[in-house]
């Protein structure tokens, strides 16, 4: 279980708690086997986090960095590890960041290798 | 480090550019239509038709990702009706700007698109900020962030030789650009960012984030404005689109993101808003190298 960012996820997932909006207007109770419809709806709301069961944040970084090979992901680190040198990797801000710049990085390398 | 060129003062450097034109004048007409009860949509449309390329551009902007309204928007009237006067007013502002840098930078060792690509991002990046702090116009936010960086166009452009000083400087020592920046001039492109914006007598709480866009942590000088572009610039410079001449994210000053009061989560659906919104737009808002 875990709070995943709402692009992570996926049909099928079951809320571990209550959804509720900005006004505090309850959209989906915990327990709810989330579909597609769902997800729109969420989205439409602004909802950008949910706390799902069985799947964690670490477990859908890990799907990701499988497909690219190590030295890739070598050449990645070390470039970012270059751009992030004068600022705080310490800050969960900055932390959050640099996950976000790696995963999109990782993403557009995966998305390179299935269409070519 | 040594500090050179000591001769050198933030009025000369804006005296220096001469090939800057001065403010549109469509911006002065556009800002006594809003002051004036008496003005409507209309109006702000006749104004502005008299700029083709303006309206083209305005048009192309209201209808992109960047706002997504299902229904397309043909006339600069019915943008004011749905979008509302004030916001267009400042992206008639940013638009304007954009265009007055044209040829500007050909002789800078930074690539001028790539520069502009930058300041692109963080405005863009800058608004999104705006839009989840549920700002009533974000588009000053944009603004911000288009020209935050707009001091450094101002040094290549009146000081290329120090200018070189400064990219030597940053090569050598590996330091960020706005430490050498100091070191060479005294002062730094975002305090020469801001005298620009008031000699051109844009609002102060734009020109003072500006500014401060480096170190919002002074007391009494923060704002949200200067807090969202804070934030928007180190997002900018870790997405890679672009390029201010600094090679390194500039340190981040925590109390800013604090003070924005906005959720950690929201981090990645605004970094997707803003490479989205990056895609539509940059194509027509860039400028374009002057064709002689």
């Amino acid at each position: 279980m875990g709070i995943l960012n709402i692009n992570d996820i996926e049909a099928g997932m079951v809320l571990k708690d209550d959804i509720i909006n900005f006004q505090g207007t309850l959209l989906l109770n915990a327990g709810a086997t989330l579909a597609e419809k769902h997800l729109n709806a969420l989205r439409a709301w602004g909802v950008t986090e949910a706390n799902v069961v069985d799947v964690s944040p670490a477990d859908l970084e890990e799907k990701n960095s499988d497909l690219v090979d190590e030295e890739t992901k070598g050449r990645i680190e070390r470039e970012l590890a270059y751009l992030f040198q004068k600022t705080n990797t310490e800050d969960p801000l900055i932390a959050e960041i640099y996950r976000l710049v790696r995963k999109r990085r990782l993403r557009s390398l995966c998305n390179e290798k299935e269409s070519g | 480090m040594k500090k050179k060129a000591d001769e050198i003062t933030i009025n000369k450097v804006i005296r220096r550019l001469k090939n800057m034109p001065s403010i549109p004048t469509v911006i002065t007409k556009v800002s006594e239509i809003l002051d004036d009860p008496r003005s409507c949509a209309a109006d702000f449309g006749r104004v502005i038709s008299g700029d083709q390329a303006l309206t083209a551009k305005l048009l192309r902007l209201v209808n992109s990702a960047f706002y997504g309204f299902p229904g397309k928007i043909d006339t600069v009237s019915r943008a004011v009706t749905i979008i509302g006067f004030r916001p267009l007013r400042e992206l008639v502002l940013g638009t304007s700007i954009l265009n007055m840098f044209k040829g500007l930078g050909d002789n800078a060792p930074l690539g001028v698109q790539d520069f502009w690509k930058h300041s692109m991002v963080c405005g863009i990046a800058s608004r999104v900020f705006g839009i989840y702090k549920r700002e009533e116009v974000p588009e000053r936010f944009f603004v911000a962030g288009l020209l935050h960086d707009i001091g450094r166009m101002a040094l290549l452009e009146s000081c290329p030789e120090q200018y070189n000083e400064v990219f030597a400087i940053v090569k050598e020592e590996s330091c960020l650009v706005t430490e050498a920046e100091t070191a060479v001039f005294g002062f730094t492109h975002a305090e020469v960012g801001k005298k620009l914006l008031l000699h051109w007598q844009l609002p102060s709480s734009l020109a003072n984030a500006v500014g401060f866009h480096h170190d919002a942590e002074r007391p009494g000088r923060s704002s949200s404005l200067a807090d969202v572009i804070h934030v928007a610039d180190i997002i900018t410079h870790a997405s890679s689109l672009g390029a201010s001449g600094e090679q390194f994210i500039p340190p981040l000053n925590p109390h800013a993101w604090g003070r924005l009061g906005l959720k950690m989560s929201i981090l990645e659906p605004a970094m997707e808003k803003i490479y989205e919104q990056f895609e539509s737009i940059a194509d027509f808002m860039l400028v374009e190298k002057q064709e002689d």
